[in-house]
């Protein structure tokens, strides 16, 4: 399978700081993961993938065309899902006129058309009920239900997704993980999120980046075996553990380098992500 | 009685053909309502791109029901819905904008109909700077993210930007003068007089407009205000007359300020929204 998106030495800084440090990167239709702690690039380049910002240096194609062309650009966001991390948005429309209003912007000119995809989109995301309500009348949930309803306008052959779980509940994430299994058929789907439960029950793919750079580049089996003899349980934790936790049966649970004889304890992914990002603060936050 | 009798499947077959009379019709559909296995019988029976359909026909039918009474204002005069929609989130157009800009500039006109001696001229002065500011505003406010309902989003689409951010600034840029003229109204004297602040309008709108791709909102209407007062107390000043800045010769420097940014809009339109690049 070819890939739909090739990055080759991207790099981004903001004044000083380097945010994205000549990255590469290929992605293949499915759906793709990118792990990394808050300030590892992540929503840059996601902002990069989506056309919202163009890189310092390096090449980006998308689609087969390049992002830095005005036609080329134009032609990948007829094509393109986008969900941002942080969107401000006009409380004042209702949740059918705010998708009404980004159908208007991604070329959906026939009225009656344009209204039965957004009424299509709504109900994909289980807003059907209430797309005649204000946003500023919905729940934060459902505001972020219908930001991932737009994404799914004209059915995009490319859908970019900055921590679209975020603020949903344990069901709405579950029917989130629904809609996204049936909608990413056939398309390249690109997601961030802090819940590694997300990255093994949906991705077929998982990077991890950090400080600008890929660290991991493989399936979410293949991460979690990273970690494979590197966990393990004891009654308290233990020199050469560069994290632990009590877990609710009340034994220490040490992630590091195991003591000979150690209690191994099947690793997860979170366990192969703190391993791989090491043990800052900062990088044990998101697999929380 | 309904737990144990069911609508016959001769009858249901007559009644999805349409070819029972109305009193047989509407006993059916009151059955239906609390019988389980009619409703089935009926949905088996039923061509699945009929009952589709319907529900696209009753979504529809729903949602027009939901559009707003400016909306089919603006419908019947002639506006596409596709403008309407763009239009409807522009800060400036908002009725509590429109009351008070237009409150703001009553006040300043009353005061100069009646606190000014006929030779006085300074409540004159402070309703045409004014009104003269009130276009400006209402135009780089449009083009400022705070009237995008979704900003990052919206980057992400195919649409053109500028002819969104062409239809805002228009259509603010017309609701802003209109409102500067009916408050000119209330002023004594002819209505030329009373509209000397139109074309510094006009002019300062075009620069902000320009401005607005450059620096935030807050800084271009700051500065291009200041700069007005300035000018406005200045040209006072200088020739011992409060509405100097209003007169036919700088009206003159107005129409041009007010013709280059027009060329440079029109020649360049990419100089109206530079910071929501690429």
């Amino acid at each position: 399978m070819s890939a739909t998106i090739r990055i080759r030495g991207v790099s981004k800084r903001y004044r000083s700081t380097c945010v994205l440090d000549g990255l590469d990167l290929e992605v293949e239709p499915g759906v793709t993961g990118l792990l990394g702690p808050n300030g590892a690039g992540k929503t840059t380049l996601l902002r990069i993938l989506a056309t919202v910002m163009a890189p310092d240096s390096g090449t980006v194609d998308l689609l087969g065309r390049d992002p830095g062309k005005d036609a080329d650009r134009i032609e990948i966001r007829r094509r393109l899902g986008y969900v941002p991390q942080e969107t401000g948005i006009h409380e004042d429309f209702t949740a059918f006129e705010f998708v009404d209003y980004l159908a208007i912007l991604k070329e959906l000119t026939n009225r009656q058309a344009r209204h039965d995809e957004v009424r299509r989109v709504l109900d994909v995301v289980g807003l059907s009920d209430v797309r005649h309500k204000k946003l500023r009348r919905l729940s934060g949930g459902m505001r972020r239900r219908v930001v991932i309803a737009q994404a799914l306008l004209d059915r995009p052959e490319l859908l970019v997704l900055d921590e679209p779980t975020a603020g949903l509940d344990p069901e709405q994430r579950l029917r989130f993980r629904e809609t996204l299994s049936s909608v990413s058929a056939g398309a390249t789907v690109v997601l961030s999120t802090h819940q590694t439960t997300d990255i093994s029950a949906l991705c077929q793919r998982v990077v991890v980046i950090d400080a600008g750079e890929v660290r991991f580049d493989g399936t979410p089996g293949e991460l979690t075996s990273t970690a494979a003899g590197r966990v393990w349980v004891a009654d308290e934790r233990q020199p050469g553990s560069s994290i632990a936790w009590v877990t609710g049966e009340g034994r220490v649970r040490n992630v590091g380098t195991a003591p000979p004889g150690a209690e191994l304890a099947e690793p997860g992914i979170e366990d192969a992500y703190l391993l791989l990002v090491g043990s800052t603060s900062d990088a044990a936050e998101p697999a929380a | 009685m309904t737990a144990t009798w069911h609508v016959p499947p001769n009858m249901l077959g007559n009644y999805l053909d349409d070819a029972v009379d109305q009193p047989t019709a509407s006993s059916v559909e009151a059955h239906l309502i609390g019988c389980a296995t009619c409703r089935n019988a009926l949905a088996d029976r039923s061509d699945p791109t009929v009952v589709t359909d319907s529900w696209i026909s009753i979504g529809r039918a729903i949602d027009d029901e939901f559009e707003s009474r400016v909306e089919r204002v603006a419908s019947r005069a002639g506006v596409s819905d596709r403008d309407v929609r763009t239009l409807a989130p522009t800060l400036s157009l908002q009725g509590a904008w429109m009351a008070a800009t237009l409150l703001a500039l009553l006040a300043a006109a009353l005061l100069a109909r009646h606190v000014d001696a006929p030779s006085d001229g300074l409540a004159r002065m402070l309703f045409l700077t004014v009104a003269s500011l009130a276009p400006l505003i209402a135009v780089v406010t449009a083009l400022s993210a705070a009237s995008e309902p979704a900003p990052e989003i919206a980057r992400a689409t195919p649409a053109s930007r500028l002819r969104t951010a062409a239809v805002r600034a228009g259509t603010v840029m017309v609701a802003a003068i209109a409102i500067g003229l009916i408050a000119s109204a209330v002023l004594p004297g002819g209505l030329i007089e009373g509209v000397a602040w139109l074309l510094p309008a006009v002019a300062l709108s075009g620069v902000g407009a320009l401005s607005a791709g450059r620096v935030s909102p807050t800084t271009a209407i700051g500065w291009l205000g200041c700069a007005w007062v300035v000018i406005v107390a200045v040209a006072a000043q200088l020739a011992d007359d409060r509405l100097a800045a209003f007169r036919p010769g700088a009206q003159g420097l107005y129409l041009a300020v007010a013709v280059v940014a027009a060329a440079a809009i029109a020649l360049r339109p990419d100089l109206l929204n530079l910071r929501s690049q690429p």
